[in-house]
């Protein structure tokens, strides 16, 4: 029996996709763990070695971050120093996405000039070109700066790599024990000391402004909360009221200063301090224990650690007349130590998860909390002022260290840190 | 009871016994049988007879030879016609039960050729029956097995299409993950990508996959978004063939919609 006319007519109709057929694929998540750039030697064009490697500051930032993949420098098939020398092409074929090129060049002042640009592999398009003056000493800053608007150009996120840290170091035996207040460049170099005590110093705060840090220090022998002009070293008592003076938290506006206090009845509640009148307010009046408290970006509420449950968890409290505190965290026993991110929407918090303490992101509306470390007592969660990473304290080898985690989860790094033990690190806001 | 009476009778009985079997052989030897007398008629009378009587006897004698030959004559001739007829019965008879014979045979066959004709013919009509039942049958089978192949066709189409339908689906499914894996593992998603943010690129490919071309439909992310899809885009070319020449398309819309990472 012959085939019918129509049958290849058919099967050839149904070889053609449906006009609505048209292939839609959905994207879900980014599975690249970084962004493949290189960052070129900077050209320098007077006699001598160069004063400062630049490129090299850059291409370790970038690299630290996690989130992005410098070529190594032997690598390169080519090393322009403008824009218009990059031959997208070859970049391409390395499967490098973005290159960094640029000059460095002698002023006649004796300064240095900074010239950089941004290409994207892709289009062969310059992203970025801008020129900033330094001197010898700020070369590094310089850097820096660099890497934080290749970081947000590329990113969307502003860079935190000119930003700082501020942490308490430990050493010596237990008989003779030392402790420092230091501070440092995000990436752990440049470390200058800013308080040094035999005695406990204890929960750095950053003022908004970046100049100066609350801490707790416990040399006078009793607690008492200092404010120190890191600039001038000029050391201002706070708050020394009997018992418990603790967790200084500043107010957005650095106005205020938020505290934990047991004063006389020996009940740690959260108090509000502001700072000019020394005016003090009691916040919370509760017989279990209320401290570290944080306040909201926008200043209106202040989180903090309350046990009035029987276990700690983390509470928000409006600052509004009659408000009364909330409970924000429900999952797990143990949460505390809130740190909230820039853009008020998580907390950092301390959870006890599956026997370790660990830190977690908590959804600030809903509660929900996403485990991001994986160490054994990870504590004093510290948030980057572009909210993309979080800064703790963790044991590493019996000591303690410094670690930065995504707040993705996705990347983990170690903080380069100095001998002896270092404790309760504060990210510092961005420089103003 | 007898042996009683018997010893009383016996010696009387036995004396008078034998006085009578005396008697009797006395009578016997009296009265033995002598010689009997010839009773045959001695044929000396006859010579007594004259001639003429004996001329008479001698004429009635020929004349009753004459008439007895004459009788035996006649009685022989029509022993002969008894016989001939007889005879010619019997032939007749024969001739009769021959004929009878034959026309039995001829009826017979005369009946068998009826027989054998309408036999024939009964046959033949049989066949032609058959013939035309087959005939009829053929043509209905014709028409069943062409409704028949007809209806296997179109359940094989049916099943084709289906079939290719869903190998097609199959296929395209499989084209669609092939290129989402090969631009999720180029995409480097930034971090803080708002929630909600979703961008739509058309891409423009040839065959072989190279990308030749892309625009951005609705797009709601920013521009560290766009960038970062743009040269996810750029590092995807050449994308992954499809298994199936024909599920190549010109222009594919990639729908980039972070997947939520923050609860």
């Amino acid at each position: 029996m012959r085939r019918p006319w129509w049958l290849p007519l058919l099967l050839f109709t149904l070889a053609i996709p449906r006009a609505d057929a048209q292939l839609t694929v959905q994207i879900l998540r980014g599975m690249a763990e970084s962004v493949p750039i290189a960052v070129v030697p900077l050209g320098w064009d007077a006699p001598g070695a160069a004063p400062y490697d630049v490129a090299a500051t850059v291409e370790a930032d970038l690299g630290r971050s996690g989130r992005f993949r410098p070529l190594p420098r032997g690598q390169m098939l080519e090393l322009p120093h403008d824009a218009a020398g990059v031959d997208v092409a070859d970049w391409r074929m390395l499967k490098v996405d973005y290159v960094v090129v640029g000059q460095l060049s002698p002023l006649p002042d004796g300064r240095f000039e900074l010239r950089y640009e941004l290409v994207q592999a892709a289009t062969g398009e310059r992203l970025l070109g801008a020129t900033l003056p330094a001197d010898r000493g700020a070369l590094k800053l310089a850097s820096h700066r660099v890497s934080d608007a290749i970081y947000e150009r590329i990113l969307g996120v502003r860079g935190a790599f000119s930003t700082r840290i501020a942490y308490v170091a430990v050493d010596g035996p237990a008989s003779a024990r030392g402790y420092r207040l230091v501070v440092a460049d995000a990436d752990g170099a440049n470390e200058r000391v800013a308080f040094e005590s035999p005695q406990p110093i204890l929960s750095p705060a950053w003022s908004p402004d970046g100049r100066s840090l609350a801490y707790v220090s416990f040399h006078s022998g009793l607690p008492a909360v200092y404010v120190q002009t890191l600039r001038t070293g000029e050391r201002t008592r706070v708050s020394a009221y009997s018992g418990i003076n603790g967790a200084p938290g500043f107010s957005p506006d650095g106005s205020q200063l938020a505290l934990a206090l047991s004063r006389r009845d020996g009940n740690v509640d959260i108090y509000v301090l502001t700072l000019a009148s020394k005016e003090l307010r009691r916040l919370t009046d509760d017989p279990a224990i209320d401290t570290e408290p944080a306040w909201t970006p926008d200043g209106r509420s202040i989180y903090f650690t309350s046990d009035r449950a029987g276990a700690p968890q983390v509470y928000r409290l409006g600052l509004g007349e009659g408000e009364r505190p909330r409970r924000i965290t429900f999952e797990g026993s143990y949460n505390a130590r809130p740190r909230v991110s820039p853009d008020g929407r998580e907390l950092a918090v301390v959870t006890l998860d599956r026997g370790a303490y660990r830190i977690a992101a908590v959804d600030a509306e809903r509660g929900t909390l996403r485990v991001l470390t994986s160490g054994r007592l990870d504590e004093s969660p510290s948030w980057a002022p572009n909210g993309a990473d979080v800064i703790y304290a963790t044991r590493e080898g019996g000591r303690g260290v410094l670690a930065i985690v995504a707040a993705d989860g996705r990347v983990q790094q170690r903080l380069a840190a100095s001998a002896g033990e270092v404790r309760e690190p504060a990210w510092s806001p961005f420089a103003r | 009871m007898s042996a009683a009476v018997r010893p009383v009778i016996a010696p009387a009985g036995w004396s008078v016994a034998l006085h009578l079997v005396l008697a009797g052989l006395l009578f016997v030897g009296l009265t033995l049988p002598q010689p009997e007398a010839p009773l045959e008629i001695l044929p000396i009378d006859a010579m007594v007879v004259d001639q003429a009587v004996i001329l008479a006897a001698s004429r009635q004698r020929r004349e009753v030879e004459r008439r007895q030959a004459e009788a035996r004559r006649r009685e022989q001739v029509e022993a002969e016609a008894r016989l001939e007829e007889a005879e010619r019965v019997e032939r007749a008879e024969a001739e009769r039960l021959v004929e009878e014979q034959r026309r039995l045979e001829l009826e017979q066959a005369t009946q068998a050729k009826a027989r054998a004709d309408a036999e024939a013919r009964r046959k033949a009509e049989q066949q032609a029956q058959a013939k035309a039942a087959a005939e009829r049958k053929r043509a209905t089978d014709d028409a069943r097995l062409r409704a028949e192949r007809e209806a296997d066709l179109r359940a094989r189409l049916a099943e084709e299409e289906q079939r290719t339908g869903a190998a097609f689906q199959g296929l395209k499914a499989q084209y669609i993950r092939a290129i989402q894996a090969h631009v999720e593992q180029r995409w480097f998603e930034p971090p803080g990508i708002g929630q909600g943010a979703s961008c739509t690129v058309h891409v423009m490919q040839i065959p072989g996959g190279e990308v030749v071309g892309m625009r951005f439909g609705t797009c709601n992310g920013g521009e560290a978004m766009r960038r970062s899809i743009e040269t996810a885009v750029r590092n995807a070319s050449p994308l992954p063939p499809p298994p199936e020449p024909g599920l190549f398309e010109r222009e594919i819309r990639l729908v980039f919609t972070p997947k939520e990472q923050k609860h």
